[in-house]
C-alpha cells in the first residue's frame, strides 16, 4: 500500500485535493479520518477484512464543504456507490476523486463480489471476480408456500431499526418511504411484515450496487441482502441494466429515466 | 373487487401495490392505456417497467406473481374491461386467498418484545 500513500501524500501537498476520506485506527478499530495533510497519512490503515460506508460519510463532508475537491480511498463497491451517487446528484463528480484499491479474493468470495476492483488501481493484484447466484437458486428451488414460510419468519425477526437503510450507500433521500405514516405506522413494533422490506427492495431494483453492507449491518441475520441481489438480477436480465457501472445511464425504473422508450425484455 | 381511480397508470407507484397485498387484497389488476396513447408521453411504459420488476420480487418471496396483472385497456373498451375483471377474479379464486392474509403480528417479533425480567 505504500505506493497508493505516496500516490496520496503527492495529491495532498500538491493542492490537488484538500483532505483525503480514509481509515485510520482508534483504539484498534478503524475508524474513518479526513486526512487533511501528507504528515498524518502514516496513520492510514486499509482494512483487509473488514468494509466501511465511507460514501456515507463523504456525502455529509461534501454538504458542508461543497466548493473543495476531496479524495476518498475507494473499494470496488464503494466505486460503484460513487458512481449511483454522482448520478443521484449526492455527489459531484469533479469534487470528489477516487483512490483505488483492490479487495483481496478471500474478501470477495465472502463478498460474492462481482467486480471486486474500481476502475482504477494503483497497486496491488486485481481479485478475480465472483459469479455466485447459488443463495438465490436456493430459495428458488423451494415451493412458493415454503418460500413465503421463510421469508416471513426471517421478516419476523425484525427489529425495525432501520440499520440496513442507514448503512446503504445507494440510501439518501431526506424523506423515506419507511418513514411514511400512510404506509408504515410510525413508532410501533413489528413492522408491517412483509411489505417494511419489500418497499425497501423495490427500491433497491435499479440502485442497488451489491456491497452486501445491509445484511452485515442487520443485528437479526435478515438475509436482506438476497432480496436485493434478486431485484438487481432481475432488473440486468430485463432491462440490461447493471447500477453502478456507467456513469451516464439512468436507472430504468426512474419516471423521468434516460428519455427512451422501452419494455421490459424488449428494449436495450 | 374495489376499485381506485389515479389519473396515469404511472401514477400507482409500487408501494401502493405492496400496500394492497399487506391490507389483505388477493390481487390486484392495474388497468393503464394502451402503449403509444399516453396522455403524459410514457406513463405507461414506465408502469411496465416496474409491474415486471415488482412481479419477480413477489414471485421470489413466495407470493404468486399471477396475482398481480397488467393489461391496457382503453376509455372506449368496456367490454375488454368487463371480460379481464371477470377472467381475473376466476384466476384468482383458484389460487385462493392471499397468504399474506394469514400473517398476523409473528410471534417471533413479540417475543423480542416481551419486557425484560430482572432475576433477583
Amino acid at each position: 500500500m505504500e505506493k497508493t500513500r505516496e500516490k496520496m501524500a503527492r495529491m495532498l501537498d500538491e493542492g490537488f485535493v484538500s483532505g483525503i476520506l480514509g481509515l485510520r485506527l482508534s483504539h484498534g478499530h478503524p475508524v474513518p479520518y479526513l486526512f487533511t495533510d501528507s504528515v498524518s497519512l502514516k496513520d492510514w490503515v486499509v482494512d483487509e477484512t473488514n468494509r466501511y460506508p465511507i460514501t456515507k460519510i463523504l456525502i455529509q463532508i461534501w454538504k458542508k464543504h461543497p466548493n473543495k475537491v476531496i479524495g476518498v480511498v475507494v473499494r470496488g463497491c464503494e466505486g460503484r456507490s460513487l458512481i449511483e451517487l454522482f448520478k443521484n446528484h449526492q455527489l459531484h463528480p469533479e469534487k470528489v476523486k477516487g483512490i483505488g484499491i483492490v479487495c483481496n479474493q478471500e474478501l470477495a468470495k465472502r463478498c460474492r463480489c462481482d467486480r471486486p476492483y474500481p476502475s482504477e488501481v494503483e497497486e496491488g493484484e486485481l481479485a478475480k471476480p465472483v459469479e455466485d447466484f447459488s443463495d438465490l437458486t436456493e430459495i428458488e428451488s423451494l415451493p412458493e408456500e415454503e418460500r413465503f414460510k421463510y421469508w416471513i419468519e426471517k421478516f419476523g425477526e425484525c427489529i425495525k431499526c432501520y440499520g440496513c437503510r442507514n448503512v446503504c450507500p445507494a440510501c439518501f433521500c431526506t424523506t423515506c418511504t419507511l418513514e411514511d405514516p400512510s404506509l408504515i405506522k410510525p413508532g410501533g413494533m413489528p413492522p408491517e411484515i412483509p411489505i417494511f422490506h419489500l418497499h425497501k427492495a423495490f427500491h433497491m431494483a435499479d440502485r442497488c450496487i451489491d456491497c452486501g453492507l445491509c445484511e452485515e449491518a442487520c443485528p437479526m441475520g435478515i438475509p436482506v441482502r438476497k432480496l436485493y441481489r434478486k431485484v438487481r438480477k432481475s432488473v440486468k436480465d430485463l432491462f440490461h441494466y447493471i447500477p453502478g457501472e456507467d456513469k451516464d445511464l439512468k436507472g430504468p425504473l426512474e419516471f423521468l429515466g434516460d428519455g427512451s422508450y422501452e419494455l421490459p425484455g424488449v428494449g436495450r | 373487487m374495489l376499485p381506485i381511480r389515479v389519473m396515469c397508470s404511472g401514477r400507482i407507484s409500487p408501494h401502493f401495490i405492496l400496500k394492497a397485498f399487506q391490507e389483505g387484497a388477493d390481487g390486484v389488476l392495474i388497468a393503464g392505456c394502451h402503449i403509444g396513447s399516453c396522455h403524459y408521453g410514457k406513463g405507461n411504459y414506465i408502469t411496465a417497467n416496474r409491474v415486471a420488476v415488482m412481479k419477480d420480487l413477489l414471485g421470489f418471496v413466495g407470493l404468486s406473481p399471477q396475482r398481480i396483472r397488467l393489461e391496457w385497456i382503453a376509455t372506449s373498451e368496456s367490454n375488454k374491461f368487463a371480460n379481464v375483471i371477470s377472467e381475473f377474479t376466476k384466476e384468482i379464486t383458484q389460487l385462493g386467498p392471499s397468504p399474506m392474509r394469514k400473517v398476523s403480528w409473528n410471534r417471533k417479533a413479540e417475543r423480542v418484545m416481551e419486557p425484560l425480567v430482572l432475576q433477583p
